[in-house]
């Protein structure tokens, strides 16, 4: 229906800001791009590749097999296809498989980031938390500057409920990216679960930052008034402060109100109510 | 808006008109130079044609430059939301129900229908 | 003396184009020869570990206003203390060219890709176009800049405006180069179809290291030991007031 050229945009956007919808790229290629391959000029294999990525996530295991062959056939010797190759065995269930590929990719080129990424992926599709994140810990302390493994490690110690090192590493993701709303408010989602007076301070300070950093970002509107009653429930405030608390909390709710209304949700007094603890 | 063919031709238009009117004026004040005569000013066609060039390539740069980015540091993340932003595609997994679902829920549908 | 010389116009496209085309031309070959010869660049573990290292590094001394202090001190200790990061040791590197044979291959091909090419064709410009000037540079100049500018050509009453033909060359070879970053740049400009390659993609920045980590190693030290922490998020009451 769209032209191709659309579709390539999409495509574009969707490799750009890392959305996963996966069945709508499967749909682009069974629609256009499958009888189209040659003229999709210089982005032909890195749309091959998101495809295959896209295909192996909703199994459609002949489309990825099909992605993989084509580019095989420019590329013969490639590790990248090959760790594409092990994507497609880890759907099929096939782990050993996969983590022969990535062996063998390693041993062959001891400093190839992406096929340790992926053995990595492995140990966390097969459910071992725990030997996941000590590989994850050996990886950085050689590549410390990767922020994708950072984060993946901040994701994998909060399902762990270390919250305390999930913090440290979003302190590193912070360290690289200073100017991204959303890292501050995930530190402050941290902070406020961890729980006690100096954690929901840090957390005050965080949320307020994300929204000065991003006023559309209405977690940290939330988080500004969670954490804010709850600082003023507890016995260490003192007067002045409390005066200054109380009326954040009212500007919060009053703002919180009003983007809602903007957007017209209704029943909003309820659910900020149940907000209370 | 990408640069298409149709832009980059108006800039290269744009820079062999420019240069033809650079190389008509110093054609021009070489053949004053060799009459001896007096030179007061470019002939008005050379000086029309050097602003149109000019026009042209600035229309024609504009395009193919593309758009600008916002000053603020922050500003390309505002619309970012955390769904889009923790996908990590070096970490993947396919160990979910997406595919697998759905293969069988269409194959259960059309056993129904049968 | 102004240039009053009439310069045989046949000049103009048999000897001062064609210098221009050549120059153009051969630093094109010369580009994609570098890409082809320097393809086989292997990354030692170390060296790469050691970038990441620095890079994570500057990460934290310029941004550590973004985080709390103590997780900023603490970070600081880790790169700093007795065996810290930054105080490792490393085996001292033979800065000894001739006996380090991966280097001097790496030498010769730098050399054979630009030095070498600009000699052999300078030599057979001077030998071709010899004998006659070429143009003209359009401001005047001093006759400090004749030696430099009439190579061949023994006049000393010669303006030093004008130019012969080897000078001509080494004007272009060195002049072009903002023109190849133009051109070249052009193709390799944020492409992403170009990153499907053979080898993969580094995720830090940096791919090699000089020889001797030592050095950055111990500037990063030092630039991390007399930093203080000063924090740059904004207050909290202060969120009434945007």
């Amino acid at each position: 229906m769209s032209s191709l050229k659309e579709n390539m945009e999409k495509l574009k956007l969707y490799r750009e800001h890392n959305i996963r919808y996966s069945r709508e790229i499967t749909q682009v290629w069974n629609e256009t791009i499958s009888s189209n391959i040659d003229n999709l000029g210089k982005e032909k294999h890195i749309i091959l590749e998101q495809v295959c990525i896209a295909a192996i996530d909703c199994y459609q295991l002949k489309i990825a097999e099909k992605c993989i062959h084509e580019l095989y056939k420019e590329f013969p010797n490639s590790s990248r296809i090959r760790i594409l190759e092990s994507m497609y065995h880890e759907a099929d269930e096939n782990f050993n498989r996969a983590l022969q590929i990535l062996n063998d990719i390693v041993k062959k080129d001891i400093t190839n980031s992406a096929a340790r990424k992926r053995k990595i992926a492995i140990c966390k599709a097969l459910g071992r938390n725990t030997e996941a994140i000590k590989e994850l810990v050996e990886y950085l302390k050689i590549f410390m500057a990767d922020v994708e493994a950072w984060q993946e490690l901040s994701e994998l110690y909060i399902s762990e409920h270390e919250y305390s090192k999930a913090a440290f590493c979003v302190e590193e993701l912070i360290l690289h990216n200073p100017h991204n709303h959303l890292l501050h408010q995930r530190y402050a989602d941290i902070r406020y679960s961890q729980g006690g007076m100096e954690n929901i301070e840090l957390a005050r300070t965080y949320y307020n930052q994300s929204y000065k950093l991003n006023p559309k970002n209405i977690r940290a509107l939330y988080g500004s008034y969670l954490t804010t009653t709850a600082l003023l429930n507890s016995q260490k405030v003192s007067g002045k402060k409390k005066d200054a608390a109380v009326k954040v909390v009212d500007w919060c709710l009053k703002e919180i109100k009003k983007r809602y209304s903007e957007v017209k949700v209704s029943e909003i007094e309820e659910s900020l109510s149940a907000l209370e603890i | 808006m990408p640069a298409t063919f149709i832009h980059r031709s108006i800039l290269t238009v744009g820079f062999l008109s420019l240069f033809h009117a650079a190389y008509s004026a110093a054609q021009h004040r070489s053949y004053l130079r060799l009459n001896d005569l007096d030179f007061t000013h470019l002939p008005l066609d050379i000086f029309i044609q050097t602003l149109i060039s000019l026009f042209i390539i600035m229309y024609g740069v504009l395009q193919v430059a593309g758009d600008f980015k916002e000053i603020k540091a922050s500003a390309d993340l505002e619309d970012r939301t955390w769904e889009t932003y923790r996908n990590i595609p070096s970490f993947y997994t396919f160990s979910h129900r997406g595919g697998k679902c759905s293969q069988l829920a269409s194959k259960s549908g059309l056993e129904e229908i049968e | 003396m102004s240039a009053d010389l009439i310069v045989d116009p046949q000049i103009r496209f048999w000897v001062f184009l064609p210098i221009v085309v050549i120059t153009f031309l051969v630093g094109i070959l010369r580009h994609y020869a570098s890409i082809l010869l320097s393809s086989q660049k292997k990354v030692e573990m170390q060296q790469l570990a050691d970038s990441q290292l620095l890079l994570r590094a500057r990460a934290l001394r310029e941004n550590s206003g973004y985080i709390p202090k103590n997780s900023f001190l603490m970070r600081k200790q880790a790169f700093n203390k007795e065996d810290g990061y930054l105080m490792q040791k490393r085996p001292p590197v033979t800065q000894n060219m001739m006996t380090d044979p991966s280097m001097m291959t790496d030498m010769l091909k730098g050399n054979l890709t630009n030095v070498l090419p600009m000699i052999i064709i300078g030599g057979w410009i001077n030998w071709v176009f010899s004998g006659f000037i070429t143009t003209k540079v359009p401001f005047p100049l001093t006759l400090r800049f004749k030696p430099m500018l009439q190579r061949g050509i023994e006049l000393s009453h010669l303006d030093a405006s004008w130019v012969s033909s080897a000078s001509w060359y080494f004007l272009n070879v060195f002049g072009l180069r903002s023109i190849y970053t133009l051109v070249l740049g052009e193709n390799n400009a944020a492409d992403q179809s170009r990153q499907m390659q053979e080898q993969m993609q580094m995720t830090g920045a940096a791919s090699g290291m000089p020889a001797d980590p030592k050095v950055p190693f111990k500037a990063e030290w030092e630039a991390l030991e007399i930093m203080e922490h000063q924090s740059k998020l904004f207050d909290a009451e202060d969120v009434l007031q945007e």
